[in-house]
């Protein structure tokens, strides 16, 4: 690609405004509004959670036939059951009738061929805040905007889920991993920053102690599927596979350590902007601060992030942007820039290879 | 005559999942040539969400190179041109990024109607989410809970001759009427294509009340006769109304563009139609395209064309589709040196998640080429669903291939594309290959359809890069037996006599633009695609990895050893300058 005119941004800023959407995934009740102050546990929005559709096939359960079945169904489309109800009853003269009575509470959807089709009636879901802030937007049946000052990291990878503690950094260097070992009582309630990996003991023993999340650089690929089914929020910095924190990102985790601390871990979606974020909101000023800029544009002194080996995850400054193709050790030649990594060493990367740190 | 002089200058857009591409093409000594490239990410997902900010700086790009301005203040496309150096004439549009229909396949038998349906299915950008069929023994509940969980866009349904029974049929059908989607008459409804027992329709359609159903020919009017072009042009059609404008920004290229936005792999085809036709070649061809979200096989086999589109694989976004048909030992066993499985799985996740990003380093642009290699092999079946219907088998004698894709026709040597492609579609006999660096190939299918004799000119012209000539010896032998003569009379009258040994692979030299004469002489009856034994003598012309003589064998065995394997890769590699 001979283009350097959209390369993606990624946000690590020690004070930003913040401004996290909680939307409800089913339309609802928004139970706040605007200008009020909330707190990570407190319940913004609620709806109901759909449930797995129910089929009762009326006709084999009977050993009837369908048209049989479709005379036997007593309740129409739309009509709302309880469970235990009747909902189909089949006469058979002198010898009495079979009864088929609801699985579940719920509404009669469809009525086709001799089988019925009940939604269950919907569990309560509650939406938390999630994060401390100012509600500036609330939009009835779906959810709310929160504002605060504070730190905002974003993540390349997380799990899909959410949580709230208080950060503490399990490592003293950012390369270094923690052991399933290291994790202790004190561990309990908080945000982990757990080193440049993880593993599947480690995972455990932060879930048996009831970590609130997990920080890591990298995480393997094989445990993706795993975590994805975990309650426990875990983000990567960097990304798939063993990798240090940014020296960025560990410098600002450090200075915060001991603050109260939001993981939205969402999971890169193709089509969705939304990408995983660390908050950590700080006591407002007087005046509020600037919101995240919009997108860089190349120039000396920009500060990136590499994308690919050998270099992954390292970042550093850019020093010159090419304007005519450079090779690259593997011969192939493309255009991009000269830039100076955290230990001095200046290395060629393309365009396509990097992204902008918006510090 | 008229309609040419006013459509000279032709601007020609794919956009992909990760590359736009914008070439222009000019009339240069009364023929139409191309002029110049432009590439640049492209911008249909966040943060932009808007695929003409990709297409602007693409086109900002040909501006640069060549001084001509094609964008107005007002940030239009000028067309037509005005004089030499403002605007174009014609624009024409091709996409791959827009999002793939989520298709449930119904019918009954697995290798009558839903053989059939699933050709259909993989004729366009389709993802298919489940199979329904007699075989499937799941319950109604089950069946419901797994299709409200996958959201389909479309139920692809078919079964029966026309005439026969429909009993069967009628009741899977009846099972997906209790969906409540599909009479919900949103927008995001799934639609139906009924393309099975013609007396069926209107009990399918009572069935199916309410929802979008479109009826097409039956696929199996009888039980050995197959007709796929009725539902394959139902389900173009489909997909060109509703997931191609879920592209955001593809609505104002479709309203710009002559012909309007075509899917790329459609056009993909057209080319390779039309590469039949405008050659002359009676031969058979074949055109792959690995991109990002979609893998592409194009053919046309004995004068039959065929398309078969994988939109769950690719090398970018959709890589991880592969580890759900191929193990990581697959992708690796191409490897000239030793990487740890979890690795190439950490890569492969990355990569999906970075699908712009290039190798940096010999290993991991070797890995790319073992995972093309992989992503082609497993849509062969696809691609060739007859040959593979009974357990594969040898391909058909090809006379061309070509390739496109950036992971292949970016490769720092040529013959590392070629070696790429040689294990992957292992062609026999004399096959031309050639890779379309330019990225022209589903362009020029859209260029044909509104401007032919551009097209023609320009395929003339050398669209593709030729790599050259392969000759590829189909017998049994033990390894360094000589099973092949092969004498190649330059045009300068020079000559070479070789004597191929049966595990070989070697390139001889016949650079771009020389001719030679080469005369083929199999023995132990070896087959160079004339029956077996059977020599002959043709015309070849040269490439820019050479004449390519590979008697590795069909099919390809690499050794058992990891290490002896691993030495075999690298000497292939070497063998082909890569």
């Amino acid at each position: 690609m001979n283009s350097p005119q959209s390369l993606l941004q990624t946000h690590i800023l020690p004070l930003t405004t913040i401004r996290c959407e909680r939307l409800l995934p089913w339309p609802g009740e928004v139970l706040v509004g605007t200008s009020q102050k909330v707190d990570p546990s407190d319940v913004v929005a609620r709806a109901g959670q759909p449930r797995a559709l129910q089929v009762v096939d009326v006709a084999r359960k009977l050993h009837i036939s369908r048209e049989q079945a479709e005379n036997s169904i007593l309740k129409e489309p739309g009509a709302a059951i309880h469970q235990g109800e009747i909902i189909a009853e089949y006469k058979q003269g002198f010898w009495g009738s079979r009864k088929i009575t609801s699985p579940v509470e719920g509404m009669v959807v469809a009525v086709k061929a001799g089988r019925m089709l009940i939604e269950p009636t919907p569990t309560l879901f509650e939406l938390r805040a999630a994060v401390s802030g100012m509600v500036t937007a609330a939009t009835p049946g779906f959810g709310i905007a929160i504002e605060t000052p504070g730190a905002l990291i974003q993540g390349a990878w997380g799990s899909g889920r959410e949580g709230y503690g208080v950060l503490k950094i399990g490592v003293r260097e950012r390369d270094a991993t923690m052991t399933a070992e290291q994790i202790d009582v004190s561990h309990h309630g908080t945000i982990l920053v757990c080193g440049a990996g993880l593993d599947t003991p480690l995972l455990e023993k932060a879930q048996e102690l009831q970590v609130r999340g997990l920080v890591v650089g990298g995480v393997p690929a094989r445990l993706l599927k795993h975590l994805s089914r975990q309650n426990i929020p875990v983000i990567a910095t960097e990304g798939i596979g063993r990798a240090p924190i940014s020296a960025t990102i560990f410098t600002l985790l450090e200075a915060n350590e001991g603050r109260e601390t939001t993981l939205l871990a969402t999971t890169p979606q193709r089509w969705e902007s939304r990408r995983p974020q660390i908050i950590i909101p700080l006591p407002a000023s007087t005046a509020p601060p600037p919101p995240p800029g919009p997108a860089k544009t190349l120039a000396p002194g920009q500060r990136v992030r590499i994308r690919r080996a050998p270099y992954w995850g390292k970042s550093g400054t850019l020093k010159t942007a090419h304007e005519r193709p450079r090779r690259l050790d593997n011969d192939l030649r493309l255009l991009g820039a000269d830039v100076v990594l955290e230990d001095g060493t200046v290395v060629f990367v393309p365009y396509v290879n990097l992204e902008f740190i918006n510090t | 005559m008229v309609e040419t002089e006013t459509r000279e200058s032709v601007l020609v857009a794919d956009c992909g999942s990760v590359t736009t591409r914008v070439l222009l093409l000019d009339v240069v000594s009364g023929q139409y040539r191309f002029v110049a490239r432009g590439e640049a990410a492209t911008t249909g997902e966040p943060p932009w969400s808007n695929v003409t900010v990709g297409l602007l700086h693409a086109i900002s790009e040909i501006e640069r190179i060549t001084g001509r301005q094609i964008v107005g203040e007002n940030g239009q496309l000028i067309v037509p041109s005005k004089g030499q150096a403002t605007g174009v004439d014609l624009f024409v549009a091709t996409t791959s990024a827009a999002p793939a229909l989520k298709t449930v396949l119904v019918g009954l038998t697995d290798d009558i109607s839903l053989a059939s349906i699933r050709k259909v299915a993989l004729s366009a950008y389709t993802t298919v989410v489940d199979t329904i069929g007699l075989a499937d023994t799941r319950t109604d509940e089950e069946r419901i809970r797994q299709l409200t969980g996958l959201g389909p866009d479309l139920f692809l349904i078919a079964g029966g001759t026309d005439g026969g029974a429909g009993e069967r049929l009628l009741q899977l059908v009846e099972t997906i009427a209790l969906l409540p989607s599909l009479a919900e008459q949103r927008p995001d409804s799934p639609r139906i294509i009924y393309a099975g027992n013609g007396k069926l329709r209107p009990a399918i359609a009572e069935i199916l009340q309410g929802a979008a159903l479109r009826a097409a020919g039956n696929v199996r009017p009888q039980v050995d006769v197959e007709y796929l072009d009725s539902a394959q042009a139902e389900l173009a059609a489909l997909y060109e109304e509703t997931k191609l404008f879920e592209l955001p920004g593809a609505e104002d290229i479709h309203n710009l563009a002559d012909g309007g936005l075509t899917p790329t792999a459609k056009a993909f085809g057209w080319t390779i139609q039309y590469l039949g036709d405008v050659l002359g070649s009676s031969g058979n061809i074949v055109g792959v395209d690995v991109g990002s979200s979609s893998v592409t096989i194009g053919s046309i086999i004995n004068g039959r064309f065929h398309l078969a589109v994988r939109s769950d694989l690719g090398i970018g976004h959709h890589l991880p589709g592969l580890l759900e048909e191929r193990p990581l030992e697959r992708i690796v066993r191409w490897l000239p040196q030793e990487i740890a499985g979890d690795k190439v799985y950490d890569f492969i996740i990355n990569k999906s998640l970075t699908p712009a990003t290039v190798p940096m380093t010999t290993q991991e642009l070797y890995l790319e080429l073992a995972l093309a290699r992989e992503l082609i092999r497993t849509t062969l079946p696809a691609a060739f669903p007859e040959r593979f219907k009974n357990g594969g088998g040898l391909p058909p004698s090809l006379e061309m291939i070509f390739a496109s894709g950036a992971v292949l026709t970016n490769t720092p040597r040529p013959g590392q594309a070629a070696l790429a492609l040689l294990d992957a579609l292992q062609p026999v006999g004399l096959c031309n290959l050639a890779l379309d660096s330019h990225g022209m190939a589903p362009s020029l299918g859209a260029v044909a359809a509104v401007l032919p004799e551009a097209a023609v000119q320009i395929i003339e012209s050398g669209a593709f890069r030729e790599l050259g000539n392969v000759v590829a010896p189909v017998g049994r032998a033990q390894v360094g037996e000589i099973v092949l003569l092969l004498k190649m009379i330059y045009e300068n009258g020079g000559e070479l006599e070789v004597e191929v040994e049966y595990g070989s692979l070697e390139v001889l030299p016949l650079p771009p633009g020389q001719r030679a004469e080469l005369q083929l002489r199999p023995l132990k009856r070896f087959d160079i695609g004339a029956g077996p034994g059977r020599g002959y003598r043709r015309k070849v012309y040269g490439g820019v990895v050479g004449l390519i003589v590979d008697a590795r064998g069909r099919p390809l065995i690499l050794p058992t050893d990891d290490g002896e394997r691993r030495a075999t890769i690298q000497q292939w590699l070497w063998d082909m300058g890569g």
